[in-house]
């Protein structure tokens, strides 16, 4: 086996590509496509260079269906790459491939979608009520996301590289078990300081308008975790602003 | 009123974020309390469009992009929303009501828009399918690009619209609202509200003391907005 080597631009052509991994994102070959994409800077590296007999056959095989969180498809992006320049066999890479997209999907999910991009939206909410300028609280909010967006897909990358077809055990790391949980925590309590705060601001009311909005509010809650999600807040919020739409304009 | 240039400015805005929210980056510049907010300061007021951005934020917290599932566009909605809401005249009665409308309506647009856009590339994919399977670096790149390129339009064409309906009826709505300014702004918060709540709440329950730092922080929020 070789031990292949991405010389730093590679690296920066590959993390420029990952940024539009989802570009043609289809219900086909989901990111497949855009994994070949990310990965084509490398494959050039391929002993006949690009349009090469190894570059085409792996090209062609990482273009095949894919699915992953988008950010941590890096580590896949990285394995695969350091696999295809090791000139690892087929089989080896395909299994890999099949059976990667599940964790990096859950635990994708699992730390930016349910737990990291919640806790950054109510802390940017609660800078809201608090009453911080427009373009601080969108600041914030992007400075803090893209901190951690950035950082993660960078280390997706190298460590999908450094460890190859071996990456899974970076993948059991303490943080991607514990961090969903304390971000969670976190993102608990950042609501409960901002949702107070976020009616006060948006409505202009004190302490008694602002506990009315929170009851009813709380009770539209309640109505929506009894249905247990057979009901989406936002979906059903068109039909009642709409309806309370026409009412305002007929009764008067 | 707005000019064909700042129309132009808009639209622009609301496919450039409406790309972030799959195609491109995903930095969350498509969340709806920077879409809405960019829109205001698109024109010169950034500080009325937050508000309607964070109502709508608080909407988006029950809807994150997992996977294939169907979710709704916030970055076209939130420019359509934040320009309702200036151009209904922010704080009157009725401008926060029918921004939020106006934005959640353009989700939903932007939600079915974009399963059209994946359904669209498949069959692009399935045009190319032999090239790609051949191992065609070009092939590849180039549904990747008219990917990028047919999202870039999607959100183009579905900012126009909802800024094209919500520029022609708001002001036409709001000119026949009898409501007071009071109820009229509570209702879409406190609908946001609930959404927001019970998505917290719902994933706060899988989590062991998760509930505790959510009535910790209620606590708090309520002390602050008390002592205001």
């Amino acid at each position: 086996m070789i031990t292949p080597w991405l010389p730093f631009r590679t690296r920066v052509a590959m993390l420029a590509r990952l940024m539009t991994l989802q570009g043609s994102y289809n219900y086909e070959t989901m990111i497949g496509n855009g994994v070949a994409f990310a990965m084509e800077p490398a494959l050039r590296l391929l002993p006949g260079g690009r349009g090469g007999d190894a570059y085409r056959e792996a090209m062609a095989r990482q273009s095949r269906y894919f699915n992953a969180h988008p950010y941590f498809a890096a580590v896949a992006v990285g394995a695969l790459a350091r696999a295809e320049l090791s000139l690892e066999a087929p089989e080896r890479i395909e299994r890999f491939r099949t059976a990667s997209c599940g964790p990096l999907g859950s635990v994708g999910d699992r730390l930016v979608w349910a737990a990291w991009l919640p806790l950054c939206s109510l802390i940017a909410l609660a800078a809201y009520g608090f009453g911080a300028p427009a373009l601080a609280v969108v600041s914030l909010f992007l400075v803090l996301y893209n901190a951690g967006h950035f950082a993660l897909r960078i280390w997706a990358l190298n460590v999908g590289w450094r460890d190859g077809l071996g990456v899974a055990s970076a993948l059991a790391a303490p943080i991607f078990r514990t961090g969903p949980a304390i971000l969670t925590r976190a993102a608990a309590f950042a609501a409960g300081v901002a949702l107070p705060m976020v009616i006060a601001n948006a409505v202009g009311v004190r302490f008694t308008g602002v506990a009315v909005i929170a009851l009813v509010g709380g009770l539209g809650a309640t109505v929506l975790l009894l249905l247990n999600g057979r009901l989406a807040g936002w979906r059903s919020a068109i039909w009642l602003l709409a309806a309370s739409t026409v009412a305002a304009m007929v009764i008067r | 009123m707005i000019g064909i240039s700042g129309i132009i400015l808009l639209v622009l805005l609301g496919a450039l974020c409406a790309l972030d929210t799959v195609s491109v980056l995903q930095g969350m510049v498509s969340r709806p309390i920077v879409s809405a907010t960019l829109a205001g300061a698109a024109l010169g007021r950034a500080e009325d469009a937050v508000v309607v951005g964070a109502v709508l934020e608080l909407f988006a917290i029950e809807t994150m992009p997992f996977g294939a599932s169907r979710y709704p566009e916030w970055g076209s909605a939130g420019v359509v929303a934040g320009t309702t809401y200036l151009v209904g005249g922010a704080g009157t009665a009725g401008s926060l009501a029918i921004a939020t409308l106006a934005g959640l309506a353009t989700a939903l647009l932007g939600s079915l828009s974009m399963v059209r856009h994946r359904q669209l590339v498949a069959r692009v994919a399935m045009i190319l399918r032999d090239s790609i399977a051949a191992g065609s670096g070009s092939a590849v790149t180039r549904l990747h690009l008219y990917g990028i390129v047919s999202d870039f339009w999607r959100g183009a064409v579905v900012t126009a619209i909802g800024l094209a309906l919500a520029l022609v009826f708001a002001p036409r709505i709001l000119g026949s609202w009898y409501l007071a300014y009071g109820p009229s702004a509570a209702w879409p918060v406190a609908l946001a509200v609930a959404t927001a709540a019970a998505s917290i709440v719902r994933s706060a329950q899988g989590v062991p003391r998760a509930s505790l730092f959510l009535a910790g922080g209620c606590a708090i929020g309520l002390g602050l907005v008390f002592a205001r």
